[in-house]
């Protein structure tokens, strides 16, 4: 009997507390502290098979992509060079188009 | 209009195009090819203009661009209005392959009016590839509007002043022609018409509303402040060209063909003269319910496709010779506005019987006045 009693107020007690509203827990509020030492940022972990993102020093000694179309089209030298000279022809139309 | 160096037609000035914002994307984006120092290679595959389709274009521009095929200039769709009225579906073939060879050329992209002059006038940037948002004038639309409008509106023709917009005013084009109007030329009508129905598709330039009109700026005309006693005297009777448009081209007869010599397309027209005559209002409308309008020839003639084959135009009548016009010279004061008798009672001005061939008197039979206007004090 004792046992059966002792069951039902487990089970009683559960479902009540399963009924609770939960409880949010608040954010404690960060207040940024002036003056307060910051804390160094973890270094960046490579992985295997990854390539580091190269340095503001590294990327200014990469080469430059070249953009051949506009060498070629803002150079007037090389133009005027490959130019296929124009054929003349005669017009053949008369009077106004 | 000095033609351009071979180089300079595609020199792209570095500077002043990267500083834009086509120059922020690759050349490759717009025009295929591929990157290399081997210019056979770089230019496999190239697109010369890519604006061709609209698509390019429509990808930032929507707006603009969206409405290509629709645009006048592109569908050229004038053309086969004439076309269609005045030949018969079996003439078709030969009548297509006659307008790829002489009348396609003057189809316009987007690039013709924004970054290079139009084919027809031999191509080549206008600015090292910057892209223009207003077209040039003379670079791109008397390019090719050029031997009536652009004569007429910048005083070439002899003895004949340049229009006062030009003269007085240094209007350009697109003072009165506005980008909306030149990228959709469906796009006013469609705000109070559906343009979809059979009548609209039918219709041509002259059928509906103007635009631009002389009154979207000289909204006082007519009005009962109008300083201008004409104005109200005439009221709708009149276009404004009847009286303030001097002498302008007409043309007759052109024909076309291929050079047995050269193999080049080619065209005759067998005179083009100055003319100033007042006409009939072929059809008077809600938007242009004028009497009277000015009339030019057109260089249409009934065997001007003969090279390409016979009777090619059976219904060559159905369409006017004279046709309703807008020259661009207009002027303040003209011959017509000097005094009543000028007009009234002068018979040389207008398009009567007597001045219309005989062979194309039943085509005109709606432009030809039939009684011109009494002189005062004449019954």
């Amino acid at each position: 009997m004792n046992r059966t009693m002792i069951a039902v107020a487990i089970l009683a007690s559960s479902f009540l507390l399963g009924c609770q509203a939960t409880e949010t827990v608040q954010p404690t509020e960060v207040i940024p502290v002036v003056g307060a030492q910051e804390t160094a940022l973890p270094a960046e972990t490579i992985l295997p098979g990854e390539t580091a993102f190269p340095t503001e020093t590294a990327l200014a000694v990469l080469p430059a992509m070249t953009d051949y179309c506009l060498e070629c089209h803002t150079d007037q030298d090389k133009l005027t060079a490959l130019a296929k000279p124009e054929v003349e022809t005669e017009d053949e139309s008369k009077g106004v188009g | 209009m000095a033609p351009l160096e071979p180089w300079e037609k595609v020199f792209v000035t570095k500077d002043e195009f990267l500083a834009t914002a086509h120059g922020e994307l690759t050349c490759v984006y717009c025009h295929g090819g591929q990157q290399s120092s081997d210019m056979e290679v770089a230019h496999t595959d190239l697109v010369a203009d890519p604006s061709a389709k609209g698509e390019t274009c429509e990808t930032c521009h929507g707006d603009q661009a969206g409405h290509f095929e629709d645009s006048l200039h592109v569908s050229l769709s004038g053309y086969w209005d004439a076309l269609n009225a005045r030949s018969v579906p079996e003439n078709h073939p030969a009548l297509e392959e006659m307008f790829g060879n002489h009348c396609s050329s003057c189809h316009t992209t987007c690039g013709d009016c924004h970054i290079s002059q139009p084919g027809s006038v031999g191509g080549g940037f206008i600015a090292g590839h910057v892209i223009n948002k207003t077209p040039s004038m003379t670079r791109n639309c008397t390019a090719c509007h050029g031997s009536r409008v652009g004569n007429e509106y910048l005083g070439k023709n002899e003895d004949l002043p340049g229009d006062v917009h030009f003269r007085q005013g240094r209007m350009n084009c697109v003072a009165c022609h506005s980008g909306a109007d030149m990228h959709d030329s469906d796009a006013a009508c469609a705000q109070c018409h559906d343009t979809s129905q059979a009548i609209y598709q039918s219709s041509n330039r002259y059928s509906g509303a103007q635009i631009p009109s002389c009154e979207s700026c000289h909204d006082q005309v007519g009005k009962s402040n109008d300083p201008i006693i004409q104005h109200t005297l005439h009221g709708d009777k009149l276009a404004c060209q009847v009286c303030h448009s001097v002498s302008y081209t007409s043309c007759d007869g052109c024909h076309v063909a291929i050079s047995e010599k050269s193999g080049n397309p080619f065209f005759e027209t067998e005179a083009t003269y100055s003319t100033f005559f007042i006409g009939l209002n072929p059809n008077p409308n809600h938007h242009r319910p004028y009497k009277y309008v000015v009339v030019r020839h057109v260089p249409a003639a009934v065997d001007s496709y003969e090279y390409y084959g016979e009777n090619l135009l059976p219904n060559f009548d159905s369409l006017r010779t004279w046709a309703y016009a807008t020259p661009h010279n207009i002027q303040r004061k003209t011959p017509q506005t000097a005094s009543c008798a000028a007009c009234h009672g002068n018979s040389n001005i207008f398009l009567t019987e007597d001045k219309v061939s005989p062979e194309e008197l039943q085509a005109n039979q709606s432009v030809i006045v039939p009684e011109v206007p009494p002189a005062f004090g004449n019954p």
